[in-house]
């Protein structure tokens, strides 16, 4: 009887590791984030994010019984760096396709050799730079800066707010908004009373603030990532400022709330409706999605998913629904991506094409509101 | 808002920000008169210093006003320790290697910062509550307040240390002459001990009283000790009077660059100055005769 | 100053060059290429500064605006006017040096670290200029399209070509500072760096001499950076931002200071260091910030010099104690 059961546990076992080791070799992805450097806030939620689906996929089967390996490399928020990764990942791993960087002078960097390998790229920047024009082989995942600007220049149309101040990073993604403000207020008709701007190392943008204020705005846009965001807020709240507060399309992270404390009541942003997730109607096509993907990033890194990390998620559920229709062939999957229509993400429905390399619209996008900690949504 | 207000609006902020580069600006100068080097730990006091008061306050939940001089103690600790230890272990006292070691130190506890707390920012409650005081039609916060009064504290104290006390004169006399102030019977190792842990202490102070503000990070002391380091050499370097006058003046000119002429050059118009005080006046506003021409 | 006689140093020329032609035929790795490409252009830079503070004993953290001033220059008049590549190398080269001038003439007459903050000063007005000049520099978000440089019909667009361009300038540059290290103005130098006042009692100007070798670390910083934007071909403000002056500063006092083969041996090591330490993942800055302190502290003559002297000091060792003498230190 022993005996038996170990043969049975022997045999067993090898069925298993055969199982694993036959046939089941896995299919391995690049992934490069700004792990460290001044890019680590957002590159490491990204990380995570990605990390829970491929394992889902994994879960799901992978590619024909194959599992998707994602080899990890960090770009320390450096271009050259992140040049030297690539290359690294290049030569030393049978990448099929890559995902990120995290910052947009990185991704920049990176295209050149990206374009003469012939590696599918889903970036997770934020810098419309990156597919205007576009590139054969290089997709990203967030929103055009462009098309989230334009959320909120819909909501000031609705409510008559003509007069617009503007507060930007001197960043790439903070001038990247700053081009594109003007443009807008051309399409929409808005004025734009003042455009001041600020280092993203500054401690305190006050005096921005107030000569903004003094040209009398009906509404101030903020255009910063990180904790800029929460100077800004308190700084425009500590000046009595009372008109309506708009922050970026990244704002709406649970860090929010920490960065800004007590000022981030009321200001408005465009946003993911992963934030807002459990107030949508059932009607919504990626309700569902949504709260299962909140329910296993909470249970897996005790933190609440912000608006980065369904960017993050998406690049990589695409990715991978583009390798198992066309396997591990790079050309291929590059194919698939530009075929892929109607797939429903946590950041919206993607219809890629070969002139779109996003492939979300302004329709996609959720404004939303903080109120008491907690997001809700606008309209 | 009036252009008057607005201008009395800049300055306020302005010498709230300069406070605290006055701050880093003396922890630098106190360093350098014992030791004539540059630290470039004195960021890594500045950001440990919020992020020690979190870690006390926050996390530990130990009452503000105790984790505010526990963490000055810790960080006044470590500065011993980092004289103690890499400083004094030098097989060579060339001052451009004992700057590099401090950045080699610096890159080090940066390190050990990020794997400790993580890369986000975290925020710190304000020391008393944020209801807006109007001055003049000027706004500002109690923690402004705060900022600027501990700074005045501060300074008070550190004038009284170094012309009243014994051992505060003892540190100047090594900063005139080592090898004299030695002969005197001062003992000059224990003289870097105290002004590392002393630099340490004040760093730490300026890193707590703006985290309110600013929230605080792994590396939010970088740009504070950059421009720290600029206020002390507008003021003149080594000069603790000018430290203060260079930290407030950089604060307001860059407040009041930012508001009446253009946010976009605003760092620009700050070195510009800095870089214009040294090639005009190049001991510094209030420096003294220390670097003639030869 | 440098350890090495001359005859030793013409045969450690020819080796490098040999090692030069060679070692590609032993890699094959684009990766190992790129770091090693890396490596020269650090050298180049770093062979500047070496000679500045070895011989003036004055530190620079302004390296980083002249190597993205020869990025820039080099990107703008070639991507943006179309300018011929190679002669807008040069015309950066002189300009880059012009400016180093006006920046390091006034400081450079001072006593004390005053070059330190002018060119601190310097680099940060440099690199806010990079940012918000966006029209011209492409702001951030970097500019992208650099061509390659090429000669004749032969274009260097691939890794493996680069190595020959990139260190055959490494190569010359080691030549030049060699020989500018044994000529007239570089014993002028030594004699500064002994005791600047007895130097000038002898009739050497000083300050003209500093002037010279600050200006001439400038000039190879703006090559090192024309040729890193003809390389990656895609530049931005963050690779020229305060780290890379400190970092370069960092080889130069790891290699050795005033030692032309240390400037080569600390751009060298660092560069494979902070590689090799992504092995480390998030430990790599603690463990980068460790190792610099450990050497400094314990080998503080720098790498190169240090090993060479602790070898010559038990070659004397061994010579006195086989004659029966004791040796102390």
């Amino acid at each position: 009887m022993k005996k038996g059961l170990l043969i049975i546990l022997v045999f067993g076992f090898c069925m298993f590791s055969s199982g694993i080791s036959d046939g089941a070799e896995p299919i391995k992805i690049g992934a490069i984030f700004s792990l460290t450097g001044p890019g680590a806030h957002i590159g490491v939620a990204q990380r995570n994010s990605v990390l829970i689906a491929i394992d889902e996929f994994n879960k799901k089967g992978g590619v024909g019984g194959r599992p998707v390996e994602m080899v990890v490399g960090d770009d320390e928020s450096d271009p050259t760096k992140a040049v030297m990764v690539l290359k690294k990942m290049v030569e030393t791993q049978p990448i099929v396709a890559l995902i990120g960087p995290t910052r947009t002078d990185t991704g920049m960097a990176m295209i050149p050799t990206l374009e003469k390998e012939g590696i599918p790229t889903f970036m997770h920047a934020g810098g419309d730079v990156i597919i205007t024009p576009v590139r054969k082989w290089i997709f990203k995942s967030p929103y055009r800066a462009a098309d989230a600007m334009e959320r909120i220049a819909l909501h000031l149309k609705k409510h008559n707010l003509n007069k617009v101040g503007f507060l930007h990073a001197s960043d790439g993604f903070g001038k990247d908004g700053a081009a594109i403000v003007d443009r807008l207020a051309a399409k929409h008709g808005f004025e734009l009373v003042a455009k001041e701007t600020f280092d993203m190392k500054d401690v305190d943008m006050t005096a921005q603030l107030t000569r903004i204020n003094a040209r009398g705005p009906q509404a101030i846009i903020i255009w910063t990532i990180g904790p800029p965001m929460g100077i800004t807020t308190k700084n425009a709240r500590a000046l009595g400022i009372k008109v309506p507060l708009f922050q970026c399309h990244g704002a709406a992270e649970p860090i929010f709330f920490r960065l800004a404390g007590d000022a981030a009541e009321g200001v408005m942003m465009p946003s993911t409706k992963i934030v807002v997730a459990d107030k949508l109607p059932d009607s919504d096509v990626q309700k569902k999605k949504l709260v299962d993907y909140i329910k296993e990033y909470e249970a897996r890194f005790k933190d609440t998913p912000g608006t980065m990390v369904a960017y993050g998620a998406d690049a990589a559920y695409l990715l991978l629904e583009a390798i198992k229709k066309a396997g591990p062939d790079r050309a291929k999957i590059r194919d698939g991506l530009e075929g892929m229509k109607g797939y429903v993400g946590l950041s919206g429905v993607y219809n890629l094409s070969s002139e779109d390399h996003t492939g979300t619209t302004v329709k996609d996008i959720a404004l939303v509101k903080a109120e008491k900690g907690r997001f809700t949504l606008v309209e | 808002m009036g252009i008057y207000e607005q201008i009395l609006q800049f300055v306020l902020t302005g010498l709230t920000i300069g406070a605290i580069y006055a701050l880093v600006a003396l922890g630098f100068n106190i360093i350098h008169n014992a030791t004539g080097i540059v630290n470039f730990v004195q960021c890594e006091f500045v950001t440990l210093g919020g992020m020690m008061m979190y870690t006390y306050y926050s996390l530990l939940g130990i009452p503000l006003i105790l984790s505010f001089f526990l963490s000055m103690a810790t960080i006044i600790l470590l500065g011993a320790l980092i004289e103690r230890g890499p400083i004094r272990a030098a097989r060579s006292k060339a001052i451009i290697v004992l700057v590099f070691i401090t950045i080699g130190l610096s890159s080090t506890i940066r390190g050990t910062a990020l794997l400790a707390w993580g890369p986000d920012n975290v925020p710190l409650p304000s020391f008393s509550g944020e209801n807006v005081i109007r001055i003049l039609g000027a706004a500002i916060l109690p923690q402004h307040l705060w900022i600027f009064g501990i700074t005045v504290g501060v300074v008070i104290f550190l004038q009284y240390f170094f012309h009243r006390t014994l051992i505060g004169k003892a540190m100047r006399a090594t900063a005139v002459n080592r090898k004299a102030a030695s002969l005197m019977g001062i003992s000059v190792n224990r003289m870097v001990l105290l002004s590392f842990a002393m630099s340490g202490g004040i760093g730490a102070v300026g890193g707590m009283i703006i985290a309110p503000i600013t929230t605080s990070s792994y590396d939010t002391g970088i740009m504070l000790a950059l421009k720290g380091f600029s206020a002390a050499i507008l003021g003149g370097y080594g000069n603790n009077a000018g430290a203060v006058a260079g930290g407030l003046i950089l604060g307001v000119l860059e407040s009041l660059g930012a508001g009446l002429i253009s946010s976009k050059f605003k760092n620009a118009f700050a070195f510009l100055i800095l870089l214009l005080v040294l090639f005009f006046k190049p001991t510094g506003l209030l420096g003294y005769g220390e670097s003639e021409r030869v | 100053m440098a350890p090495f006689t001359r005859k030793k140093e013409t045969l450690f020329l020819i080796i490098f060059a040999l090692a030069i032609i060679l070692i590609p035929l032993f890699v094959k790795n684009k990766y190992h290429f790129m770091v090693m490409n890396i490596v020269g252009l650090n050298t180049i830079v770093v062979i500047g500064l070496n000679l500045l503070i070895g011989f003036t004993g004055q530190i620079s953290l302004g390296h980083a605006a002249f190597y993205g001033m020869g990025a820039y220059l080099s990107a703008i008049f070639t991507a943006t006017f179309g300018f011929p590549p190679w002669p807008t190398i040069v015309l950066a080269m002189i300009i880059t040096g012009m400016v180093a001038y006006f920046v390091g003439y006034p400081s450079l007459k001072l006593k004390g670290h005053y070059l330190v903050m002018a060119t601190l000063g310097f680099s940060i007005i440099v690199h806010i200029f990079m940012v918000e000049l966006d029209r011209i520099t492409g702001g951030p978000s970097g500019f992208p399209g650099i061509p390659h440089l090429s000669i004749g019909a032969f274009v260097f667009d691939n890794d493996f070509k680069n190595f020959y361009l990139i260190w055959t300038f490494v190569f010359f540059c080691i030549l030049v500072s060699v020989n500018l290290v044994n000529s007239r103005v570089g014993r002028a130098l030594k004699a500064i760096h002994g005791s600047e006042v007895a130097a000038n009692t002898l009739g050497i100007d000083t300050d003209k001499y500093k002037t010279k070798v600050f200006v001439l670390s400038a000039v190879f910083a703006s090559l090192a950076g024309s040729l890193y934007a003809h390389y990656i071909t895609f530049i931005s403000p963050r690779s020229f931002d305060f780290y890379y002056s400190i970092q370069a500063v960092t080889m130069v006092i790891v290699g050795g200071m005033g030692s032309v083969w240390g400037a080569f041996f600390g751009a060298g090591l660092l560069t494979v260091l902070s590689e090799f330490l992504h092995v480390a993942e998030k430990y790599n800055i603690i463990a980068y910030g460790a190792i610099l302190t450990l050497v400094l502290v314990f080998l503080p003559e720098g790498i190169v010099v240090g090993f060479y002297n602790f070898y010559r000091r038990r070659k004397i060792k061994s010579m006195i104690e086989k004659r029966g003498g004791e040796f102390r230190v």
